[in-house]
């Protein structure tokens, strides 16, 4: 069964980050979560992770009484922010519990799992 | 130029592209980019150039664009609606993202100087203080042109896609145009400090070859490349140090043409030049950049000046005369008619075309037709006559340096 990871940041900590030095800490965090992807890549678990844009770059598109309208944003003044994603494809509940928890312990910031729902539910 | 800044030069509009077709908001991201450049100048002669400048530049550019639409929001507190954009334009495989950027700077929604400006800073990565200092005009009065000309951008709802096959001549036809523009500020330099000043020749034929390299099969924008090289190959050769008392801070008399020292032409880009108009002069279609630029191939040629081929260079004129029937085009083929058949026949069209069109009397040409029919008239023995047209032709010029030319021939 499939779930989404979603990891979330604070919004101060990323506004904060200095574009181009490097933080080393973050590079070794990073470099041990990469590791985990791996083992996860070979035991079939993976299916795809990625990182995105800083929320100021994103956009909405709704329905308004004019027809459907882009606008950027949200703006919404959020603590934390939705920073990746991943999917993976595993046996149980607890086993995506038990991944997620890996890659907080290696990242620090926190994941929310999300079921995703196979034809089975949706019928 | 130093090599980080032509690097960054190169990549300014590579990495305005990636930023602008990733998260939209020209404006924002052109402010990005800048400060992006601006940090890597800074930085990268210090500290060395990263090993993929490209990535470095957007990975900052980014941030900071991240941190003036952050900035924006705050003061604005605002959901403004948007239009609707494109969702997917369909691109192609290799975008070229400098022909992009070079249309969306000549929108037709702007007034010329804002093209060359906005062409200046985005396509040419430029300072904004650079671009001001060249045009000898204060950095504020660049800045406020620069911020209105991408206000209007958005307002004309310009998007960053290329123009549809119905309005991409006319569009291109506008780039070619602006880049000619800086060009020709570069080469007369009307304004600015000699020393500091950025070279607009140089940046123009820059953009010039990036435009030939996006549209290698526009028979146009390859005539309009070999114009400037060969124009510029003459750049040494066409002043020289002033023979009279010189007024305060004009040092340098014009040499015309037929007078030059033609060992000090630029072999290299007379090559250049030559080779990219011999390729492209069996198509069919002849512009006006393509027959310039023949003209200029015709007088680079010539190892002396009475070697010049003028019956080609007047059969050229009238060809362009034609396609641009304008003043200065029409004097330029009296010119050439006269050297190729004596200046009786010159003196016998520029009457012709007097009577007709009126060359003494346009502003841009009337000082110029009186000092050619001043020229022909010597030639044919007329000396008085003469004399009195260079005075008067003297007096209509603003330019110190052609002033001091033209009062010497009146002696």
């Amino acid at each position: 069964m499939k779930y989404l990871l979603l990891g979330y940041t604070p919004a101060a900590a990323w506004d904060a980050t200095v574009p181009h030095t490097e933080d080393e800490e973050a590079i070794a965090a990073f470099a041990v979560y990469q590791q985990f992807e791996r083992e996860l890549r070979d035991s079939g678990e993976f299916v795809s992770s990625e990182g995105l844009g800083h929320p100021a770059v994103s956009m909405t598109v709704r329905k308004g009484p004019a027809g459907v309208v882009a606008t950027d944003g949200p703006f919404a003044e959020l603590k934390e922010v939705l920073a990746s994603f991943a999917i993976i494809d595993v046996a149980s509940q607890e086993r995506a519990v038990e991944i997620a928890a890996r890659i907080v312990a290696a990242l620090g910031e926190p994941i929310e799992i999300r079921p995703i729902l196979g034809g089975e539910f949706q019928a | 130029m130093t090599t980080v800044e032509h690097l960054l030069r190169t990549e300014a509009p590579q990495v305005l592209g990636a930023l602008v077709r990733r998260f939209g908001r020209f404006d924002v991201a052109e402010d990005a980019v800048q400060e992006a450049l601006l940090a890597a100048s800074r930085s990268w002669p210090d500290d060395g150039v990263p090993e993929n400048p490209r990535s470095w530049l957007i990975r900052v550019g980014y941030r900071r664009m991240v941190d003036l639409l952050r900035a924006e929001q705050t003061r604005h507190r605002r959901e403004e609606q948007a239009a609707i954009r494109d969702t997917a334009s369909p691109r192609p495989s290799e975008a070229d993202d400098s022909l992009t950027l070079l249309l969306l700077c000549c929108h037709p929604a702007l007034s010329t100087t804002s093209q060359v400006a906005l062409t200046l800073r985005a396509v040419g990565g430029l300072s904004t203080a650079e671009i001001a200092h060249a045009y000898g005009t204060t950095e504020n009065t660049m800045g406020t042109r620069i911020s209105r000309a991408k206000q209007q951008l958005a307002r004309a709802g310009a998007r960053f896609t290329p123009p549809t096959d119905a309005d991409r001549d006319a569009r291109t036809a506008a780039v070619m145009q602006v880049l000619y523009l800086i060009f020709n500020e570069g080469y007369t330099a009307s304004a600015g400090d000699e020393l500091t000043r950025v070279d607009l020749s140089a940046e123009a034929i820059r953009l010039a070859r990036m435009l030939h390299a996006s549209l290698p099969d526009d028979a146009e924008a390859t005539g309009l490349l070999a114009l400037m090289l060969l124009t510029d190959a003459r750049r040494e050769a066409r002043t020289r140090p002033a023979r009279r008392a010189a007024l305060a801070g004009e040092n340098e008399d014009l040499v015309p043409l037929e007078e030059q020292d033609r060992a000090r032409w630029d072999p290299e880009l007379i090559r250049e030049g030559t080779a990219l108009i011999d390729g492209v002069w069996h198509g069919r279609d002849k512009g006006p950049y393509q027959l310039q630029a023949a003209i200029a191939a015709v007088h680079a040629g010539a190892r002396k000046p009475e070697e010049t081929d003028w019956p080609q260079i007047a059969a050229l004129y009238l060809w362009l005369e034609r396609l641009t029937p304008t003043a200065p085009v029409r004097l330029s083929r009296v010119v050439a008619v006269a050297r190729a058949y004596g200046p009786a026949r010159g003196l016998a069209l520029l009457d012709d075309l007097d009577a007709k069109h009126g060359l003494s009397d346009e502003p841009l040409t009337r000082q110029r037709a009186l000092a050619v029919r001043a020229h022909l008239l010597e030639e044919i023995g007329d000396a008085t006559q003469a004399r009195a047209l260079y005075k008067t032709a003297a007096d209509l010029t603003d330019n110190a340096v052609e002033r001091r030319y033209l009062l010497e021939r009146a002696d």
